[in-house]
């Protein structure tokens, strides 16, 4: 046997249970969700009976459900605002716990805790009973120039605002890949810089940034997901209330669980079109 | 110049730790507040008169001590328990993924087979698709599989390199794989060794620090899920779903309820603060080790 066929043949031996676990447990249930968004599924005791719908579903969720559209701008512009604040959030913490300093180890341990902390029960509690919030936003100022917006960014940037705190608490995670991307560029560039004259501030925006690029790109994709999937994702609980509705049904559900996947991706591909330059795509 | 830089960057991660840890310690605060505490405006931090109540009360609102009944057999009186449900729930498909997920993370990292960039898209997919849009169909699948109320419905994909997150893991195996040297593998393929045995032998042991990072993420994701387990456990919960149900106090208790809810959130995060205060160290370190994505 040539040695490429024998190296092929044991790519595939690694590579075939993580395969036919995505056959099953991916490509057939978001094939058999899609089958469902085309149709109308009842549901009797011991199976579930489909009756072709076409674009039905999605034409009903789009222009004849008041709610749906409402929550997917509402909640898409909060996201627009709130990922830019989380990375750049996470961006600060990263340069600041990427410094010598002594008590680093500490520092680091009370930084990572939101990795750990971040369940979306514990964060609804701790918001509802508004330790969340920052008391200041709350002052007439900041209220005014809310108001002043256009009403769906208004009642986003509201929503940011009330959650500021808890805005930091999803950074957790975006700190530690950013640090490892800092950890990943070699000390000896920056001696080099410092010889030709560069202070930290000149090597900070023409070494680092530039420098962890492909981090800060996967930190926006990781807090795109985790936004659109935390639990207080208003969303979620519309998917899953018409999943629930003898009315609806999963056909339903399973429709505005596709647009909504389709947002997703939508945003995912405009991050990769900002990206592309820095990252050197074509 | 020096001692002005170290001056702001203590001044920043000072105010920025006090607010992060304000709503945490408010938390602990407020659980062992008794009444009176709650309702004294002079008592802001520490409680006048500390109390153990919340949490006993917490304890028996979150179902956390297994209920026997004689006529169950024993598995079925201890999955009353929110907490064996919940360990059950995080323990098995974590140590499952560490093995699994390195498999795949192998397969992407070192080794050439056919369509291997479709795969590449297909394993990022796995990472976008939100649970939201398949959960119907994976219910479903469960339940022909008789797994609905199992810790088997996240044990089961956890054996395919899959389950929650798995597309995380195998990315950060991929990752650290790709740094090991050559030389290793064929060395030892040289000397007559057949690849897996290469890779059970030599290149897993080495993925220590990418195991760890595996681990931890893997317990305290599946510790804090609770869209999939309020999915596919009906007559089960986990300790995550539990927070909530304290909201309904009894009635002569009303005002006491925030220190209840918030003694229950605190029951709810203790055994991974635990875990944390043992494994930060790992957790922080072995990140950078790994280089975690790249």
């Amino acid at each position: 046997m040539k040695i490429e066929t024998r190296n092929k043949l044991v790519g595939l031996a690694f590579v075939g249970l993580w395969f036919v676990g995505f056959l099953l447990f991916w490509a057939f249930p978001l094939i058999f969700s899609l089958y469902m968004s085309f149709n109308d599924v009842t549901i009797q005791t011991d199976r579930l009976l489909f009756e072709f719908a076409g674009l039905e579903q999605y034409q009903r969720a789009l222009f004849m459900d008041a709610e749906i559209p409402n929550v997917f701008l509402l909640f898409t512009a909060s996201s627009l605002i709130v990922v830019p604040v989380i990375v750049v959030f996470a961006l600060i913490m990263a340069i600041l716990l990427n410094q010598k300093f002594p008590g680093r180890g500490l520092a680091r341990a009370v930084f990572f805790l939101p990795v750990v902390l971040t369940s979306g029960n514990l964060i609804n509690e701790l918001t509802n009973h508004e330790q969340g919030s920052l008391n200041f936003l709350q002052s007439a100022t900041v209220t005014n120039l809310v108001t002043a917006l256009p009403d769906t960014w208004a009642l986003a940037v509201g929503n940011v605002l009330n959650s500021f705190l808890m805005v930091l608490w999803y950074s957790g995670v975006q700190m530690l890949l950013l640090i490892a991307g800092m950890q990943s560029i070699n000390p000896s560039v920056y001696e080099a810089a410092k010889i030709d004259g560069a202070n930290d501030w000149a090597s900070l925006w023409l070494i680092t940034l530039p420098g962890i690029a492909p981090f800060i790109f996967i930190a926006v994709i990781y807090t795109v997901v985790d936004q659109f999937t935390a639990p207080f994702n208003p969303i979620i609980d519309v998917i899953i209330r018409h999943f629930l509705s003898p009315q609806t049904g999963y056909g339903y559900a399973s429709a505005i669980a596709w647009l909504y996947f389709g947002i997703i991706l939508l945003i995912l591909g405009f991050v990769t079109l900002i990206f592309r330059k820095p990252l050197g795509l074509k | 110049m020096k001692i002005l830089k170290f001056f702001v960057i203590y001044f920043l991660l000072v105010v920025f730790a006090l607010l992060y840890l304000q709503p945490v310690l408010y938390m602990v605060s407020l659980s062992f507040k008794s009444f009176a505490d709650v309702i004294d405006p002079t008592t802001r931090w520490i409680p006048n008169y500390p109390t153990l109540g919340n949490i006993e009360y917490a304890v028996g609102q979150m179902a956390i001590m297994p209920m026997f009944l004689a006529a169950r057999s024993t598995w079925d009186n201890l999955m009353t328990s929110t907490l064996f449900v919940s360990l059950l729930t995080t323990i098995p498909p974590a140590l499952v993924q560490i093995v699994t997920c390195a498999v795949a993370g192998y397969a992407f990292g070192r080794c050439t087979f056919p369509f291997k960039r479709t795969m590449l898209v297909m394993l990022v997919l796995t990472y976008v698709v939100p649970p939201q849009t398949i959960f119907i169909p994976l219910a479903w699948l469960n339940s022909q599989m008789g797994f609905l109320n199992s810790p088997m419905a996240f044990v089961a994909p956890a054996l395919f390199g899959h389950g929650l997150n798995g597309g995380l893991f195998v990315i950060i195996y991929m990752q650290f794989f790709r740094k090991i040297p050559k030389e290793l593998e064929e060395a030892a393929l040289i000397d007559g060794a057949n690849p897996f045995s290469v890779f059970a032998k030599i290149i897993f042991p080495l993925a220590k620090p990418a195991m760890v990072v595996v681990f931890l993420f893997s317990l305290v994701w599946h510790w804090n899920e609770t869209f999939l387990t309020g999915i596919f456990y009906t007559r089960i919960a986990t300790l995550s779903t539990q927070i909530t149900r304290v909201n309904i106090p009894p009635q002569e208790q009303l005002q006491t309820m925030l220190p209840t809810v918030m003694a229950s959130a605190l029951l709810f995060v203790a055994p991974v603060l635990v875990v944390y205060v043992f494994a930060q160290r790992f957790f922080t370190e072995s990140i950078e080790r790994t280089g975690v994505v790249e």
